[in-house]
């Protein structure tokens, strides 16, 4: 088993190393992380623990071969988590990842990408779990499936009773390209407590014909008009991305697998 | 000099025909306006020579330079160069302006060869100037959050910088205030040369105060019923279209009905006759 302790804050993304073991983060309280983990071929169940105050940006970034990985993630008193996953990958992609909001005023936020080609097999079940009051979570689904790829994503929140003044909330967006791929969305929200904020929506659909046919009427071919209304719909979520340097490769990879 | 060729078109959309047989020929060098009384097919027209999924050529046909343009798809229409100045233009989202007008100029380029990022960037500031468009436009998303007014702007931008050979501009000054319209105008007039011709469909003569047209053709029911100078212009002005229905013994269609008209029967007023009356408490009187 590893593990990774950060003992103080640090500005520069870590690297986390690819190994074939269970992995255990823990970042004391008041520090700051960015850990940001390329192509995860190894390690299977990952565990991170935010303790009191903590702060942590987890970006997970998955280009090729086959992913399989849960992750049990635990939020103590006013702790904050950023995690990130961008997956371009053409093989079979699974991810559980569970978050415990276990202390007042603990959030965060869940931003999953999935560029899907050829016939990838993806599945994403996530399940947040406010456990306290004034919690919040954002968990944000964005999927583009083309050719033969099918898309699953399971995303649930729940609110138990007392967790009062907390807020979840639920966004899956995906764009059907290929005419053989497939999404399937499914946004569930379980709320035991009346005094909280709670949304949730999913909105599916091809590229719009106006669009392309604009496009197309400035003389962009329909791979190239497709192509920039895609990349047009990932770089609001590539902005989210600070290390500038990582955002370049992510939106290169794309737009090379896109071409 | 270049030439388009419009030759007995008829277009339906969803089965209804639209356009009933449109005859019209546009050489370079030459500004055509088509005006007309809404719902009578000008902006299908324009939207079916640049190939829009909705309209159906059901006849005729549309050629450049003698070339086929209904056998060509959208982008190889405006690469030969067709440009149509929208109504409604699209929002892109996560898209600039100035990304999006790079690649269609890329687009037009042989491929291996590139546009000079800086010969781009000054032709940009230079056509957005002349248009007296915000400096952040380049930098902003393709019409997201645009005005009615910027959105009909871009469209003139990419038209000065995709520089077509025949641009058609449907109903371009709508939505415009009187100085943006005047710069509209005035950018529209100025690309007037042996090489560029332009369809105008306008509802007003307004815009026609900026641009100075040839050749003035009537539209009325899916037809061109009526061609000739700038002089239509004032007279359309003052007149309306009534009198070239007249002139041409055209009536509206009669709205026809069909079997015998039923006035029917006022249920409260059977209650009242009956001595029912309207109010529940009554049965016993």
């Amino acid at each position: 088993m590893a593990t990774i302790t950060i003992a103080n804050s640090v500005t520069q993304p870590l690297v986390i190393e690819d190994r074939d073991e269970k992995q255990l983060i823990r970042v004391l309280p008041l520090q700051k992380a960015i850990l940001y983990h390329k192509n995860n071929n190894g390690i299977r169940h990952t565990e991170i623990t935010l303790e009191e105050g903590a702060n942590l940006t987890y970006l997970l970034w998955q280009n090729e071969g086959v992913l399989d990985v849960r992750f049990d993630i635990s939020l103590k008193q006013d702790s904050s988590l950023t995690f990130y996953t961008m997956t371009s990958s053409n093989k079979s992609i699974t991810m559980n990842p569970s978050i415990y909001l276990k202390g007042e005023g603990a959030s965060v936020q869940v931003m999953n990408v999935f560029l899907a080609l050829d016939d990838a097999k993806v599945s994403c079940d996530s399940f947040i779990l406010h456990e306290k009051g004034n919690t919040q979570s954002v968990h944000e689904s964005y999927i583009i499936a083309l050719d033969e790829a099918s898309v699953k994503v399971n995303n649930n929140s729940k609110i138990i009773k007392g967790a009062s003044k907390s807020n979840a909330n639920q966004v899956a967006k995906g764009l059907i390209i290929g005419e053989k791929s497939q999404i399937t969305a499914d946004p569930n929200l379980f709320i035991e407590e009346h005094d909280v904020i709670a949304h949730h929506g999913a909105a599916i659909g091809s590229l719009n014909k106006d669009e392309m046919f604009y496009l197309m009427s400035r003389g962009l071919s329909e791979e190239q008009a497709s192509r920039i209304i895609i990349m047009g719909f990932l770089q609001p979520l590539l902005d989210h991305i600070s290390d500038e340097e990582t955002k370049k490769e992510i939106k290169e990879d794309f737009e090379h697998k896109l071409k | 000099m270049s030439i388009l060729q419009i030759r007995n078109l008829h277009v339906s959309v969803e089965g209804k025909e639209i356009l009933k047989g449109i005859n019209l020929e546009i050489k370079t060098g030459e500004f055509h306006v088509i005006m007309g009384p809404n719902g009578t097919g000008k902006s299908t027209l324009a939207s079916t020579v640049m190939g829009h999924y909705k309209y159906e050529v059901t006849k005729g046909e549309i050629a450049l330079d003698g070339e086929n343009v209904l056998a060509m798809p959208v982008d190889e229409r405006s690469r030969k160069g067709l440009f149509l100045a929208m109504q409604y233009p699209s929002e892109i989202s996560g898209v600039t302006n100035a990304d999006f007008i790079k690649t269609a100029l890329q687009a037009r380029l042989p491929e291996g060869e590139h546009i000079s990022l800086f010969k781009f960037i000054k032709t940009l500031d230079k056509a957005s100037a002349e248009l007296k468009m915000h400096s952040d436009l380049p930098h902003r998303y393709v019409n997201v959050g645009f005005s009615g007014g910027e959105r009909k702007r871009n469209e003139i931008l990419q038209m000065k910088i995709l520089k077509p050979k025949f641009a058609i501009l449907d109903e371009i000054d709508s939505g415009l205030d009187v100085d943006a319209l005047r710069i509209v105008g005035e950018n529209v007039s100025s690309m007037k040369s042996s090489d560029f011709g332009a369809l105008i469909i306008t509802h007003y003569e307004r815009l026609l105060d900026y641009i100075d047209v040839d050749y003035v053709h009537v539209m009325l029911d899916g037809q061109i019923v009526k061609s000739g100078g700038k002089e239509l212009i004032a007279q359309i002005d003052e007149k309306g279209y009534d009198w070239i229905k007249d002139e041409l013994g055209l009536f509206d269609e009669p709205i026809n009905v069909i079997g015998k008209v039923s006035v029917g029967t006022c249920a409260v007023k059977n209650m009242i006759d009956s001595g029912n009356g309207t109010n529940g408490n009554n049965n016993n009187r």
